[in-house]
């Protein structure tokens, strides 16, 4: 393969700045572009930790045309606070309690972050960390809709979720009745 | 990284890259198109993929998670390919009912967390095949108060999960003496002893078996009074004493490369111990969260600095690693404050139940001469228990005067009553 020795040096040398800089920029599917920092998305992100370390981040803003600017968005806020987040809370309180659930509870500014978000918002936001391999912005997010569920009826559910139910009369009793026991007080 | 590397043209070379680069006319913006198509009312949730939705189902109580099988053929298969959540602490399921449970789900579990009795644990969950591949083993004894001190025995069978677990947390169980010996636990990440009884030998094996152990909660046991704990993996260790005759008085911190966090925990509703516990780190240069510093500590070493209450009582080195101090503290003084900041030029404070009985924090240039202000880095104060009275106010002043690095302060008050002019009072003394 020939490499024109001139472009090549300019790209090393770019690549040089890049790696100096603490943040990367990312681009949204509709063009718009985010800083964030780069320790965070390393750190929370196993795709953007193998784009930084593989060197195919672009100065410019490195495409990310499954994720829509409003998602990126959430994601880059999120890195970002991580980011500056300070771990006084985990200091006080993260020590798990006599009673704590078996599950990574998220941190009460993680819990405000989700709380915050639309109903639409949040599933782009699952699709997002889904997507980028961030497996605590996961989390966070897959126990927000978790409680969103918590104690609801199916059909209470069907209604939160938009979910349409396709089985039929049949179907429905007979998986009714295999799990009777989750039936119970109905 | 090689200057080839550099040449490459960005993005073709990189694996991560080009799963960016095939998902780009992904579901993301198809959703998003259609949305605007249809308007509110989309099915978004069935939409994920199969592995998120059982993320989300099993965090759902057993119960919630098995009924997601009704709402949709997209669900049918969800409950059952994920990992079983049997979290009976909170949600409890009825005794007979756990055989249908455990044969309407194969397994594997990812949870298996119960207050109950033996004859449960032993006759019927632990020979399950459900319960293979178990990841998280919630286990303790719901036993009244008064026979907290001598708990039953941990069943010899929740052994059997040792090679897949990794979260263990156990409470108001006894580790039968040996237990732990020859225990291998590769892949545990959490453990969390709590109100247990434990021996040293067999706490020390156990540690021992530990491979790839992160965080540790080692809180309210008894039957050891001492332990070391030298680890290569260790992030996070919590440790707190007990009430009982034997409990934790030392806590020896070897070799720990990546330790990042330790915090000393205070029994809270079951009355204080009259002691602390000493606790001694040798080495631990990550280590960069530490509190709780409590007065009553009879004596805390880090490195070659050490320290009897709050009181320096040799300074060797200044610690550097440590970001995030907290400390405990009812007659704290700014004297004491700033001879500790000397050791600790951590860039976040945390003090913790201020109460300053007796003392006004008085200060005045002298003060300033005891530490030299500009290098306090300090970034972020918190104080709780801020209550306004002189002393408070003394002692916050002069950190708004006299740290130029402060960015912010946040004071925690007790009362839910502060009203606005209280508030625009405080500002005025702290000069804010």
């Amino acid at each position: 393969m020939e490499v024109d020795k001139g472009k090549g040096e300019a790209e090393e040398t770019r690549k040089v700045a890049e790696a100096d800089r603490d943040t990367v920029t990312l681009k949204s599917s509709d063009g718009k572009l985010f800083e964030v920092s780069k320790e965070a998305a390393a750190r929370l992100s196993t795709v953007l930790a193998g784009m930084i370390a593989g060197g195919s981040i672009d100065d410019n803003g490195t495409d990310l045309k499954q994720i829509g600017s409003e998602a990126l968005e959430n994601v880059v806020d999120y890195c970002n606070k991580h980011a500056n987040s300070i771990p006084s809370a985990a200091l006080i309180s993260s020590s798990i309690s006599f009673n704590t659930a078996p599950f990574k509870e998220p941190e009460e500014w993680e819990r405000k972050f989700v709380d915050r978000l639309s109903h639409d918002a949040l599933f782009d936001l699952v699709e997002a960390a889904n997507f980028l391999g961030m497996e605590r912005l996961l989390d966070v997010t897959c126990h927000k809709i978790s409680e969103m569920m918590k104690g609801k009826s199916p059909d209470q559910i069907r209604e939160v979720f938009n979910i349409k139910n396709d089985y039929t009369k049949e179907e429905l009793e007979e998986i009714r009745q295999e799990l009777a026991w989750a039936f119970y007080d109905d | 990284m090689p200057a080839a590397t550099g040449r490459r043209p960005p993005r073709r070379h990189s694996r991560s890259a080009t799963v960016v680069d095939a998902g780009a006319k992904g579901k993301g913006i198809l959703r998003a198109e259609a949305r605007e198509e249809k308007g509110q009312g989309q099915d978004h949730i069935s939409d994920l993929p199969n592995d998120v939705l059982g993320d989300i189902v099993s965090r759902l109580p057993t119960k919630d998670g098995a009924r997601t099988q009704v709402l949709s053929s997209r669900w049918h298969h969800i409950w059952r390919s994920a990992p079983l959540n049997l979290d009976l602490r909170f949600h409890r399921i009825p005794l007979s009912w756990i055989p249908c449970v455990l044969s309407s789900h194969r397994g594997p579990a990812r949870c298996f967390s119960t207050p109950e009795c033996q004859w449960y644990c032993e006759e019927l969950s632990y020979s399950a095949a459900t319960l293979d591949g178990l990841q998280e083993f919630d286990f303790g004894y719901d036993i009244p108060y008064g026979e907290w001190g001598d708990p039953p025995p941990l069943p010899a069978s929740a052994l059997r999960f040792s090679c897949t677990l990794r979260v263990a947390r156990l409470w108001l169980c006894r580790f039968p003496d040996g237990i732990g010996i020859n225990v291998r636990l590769p892949v545990l990440e959490e453990l969390q002893l709590s109100h247990c009884s434990i021996s040293e030998s067999s706490l020390h094996a156990l540690l021992d078996g530990c491979h790839a152990l992160q965080k540790l909660w080692l809180t309210y046991n008894d039957g050891c009074s001492r332990v070391r704990i030298a680890s290569a993996t260790l992030r996070s260790i919590d440790v707190g004493r007990g009430l009982g005759e034997f409990n934790l008085q030392q806590v020896i911190i070897e070799d720990s490369p990546c330790l990042e966090r330790l915090h000393h925990d205070r029994p809270v509703a079951l009355g204080q111990p009259k002691k602390m516990m000493d606790i001694k780190v040798i080495s631990a240069p990550k280590l960069g969260i530490l509190g709780d510093i409590c007065d009553s500590f009879p004596r805390f070493e880090i490195g070659a600095t050490v320290f009897k209450g709050l009181h320096v009582s040799t300074k060797a080195m200044v610690v550097h690693s440590v970001k995030v101090l907290s400390l405990s503290n009812t007659r704290l003084s700014l004297t004491l404050v700033l001879n500790f900041m000397k050791c600790f030029p951590a860039f976040i404070w945390i003090f913790q139940t201020l109460l300053f009985i007796g003392k006004k924090n008085v200060w005045d240039d002298k003060y300033c001469n005891l530490i030299n202000t500009r290098d306090i880095c300090l970034k972020k104060l918190v104080l709780t228990n801020y209550s306004g009275n002189e002393s408070h106010v003394n002692f916050v002043k002069f950190f708004v005067l006299n740290v130029k690095a402060l960015e912010t302060i946040r004071l925690v008050c007790q009362f839910t009553d502060a009203r606005k002019d209280w508030i625009e009072r405080q500002r005025s003394l702290l000069q804010f």
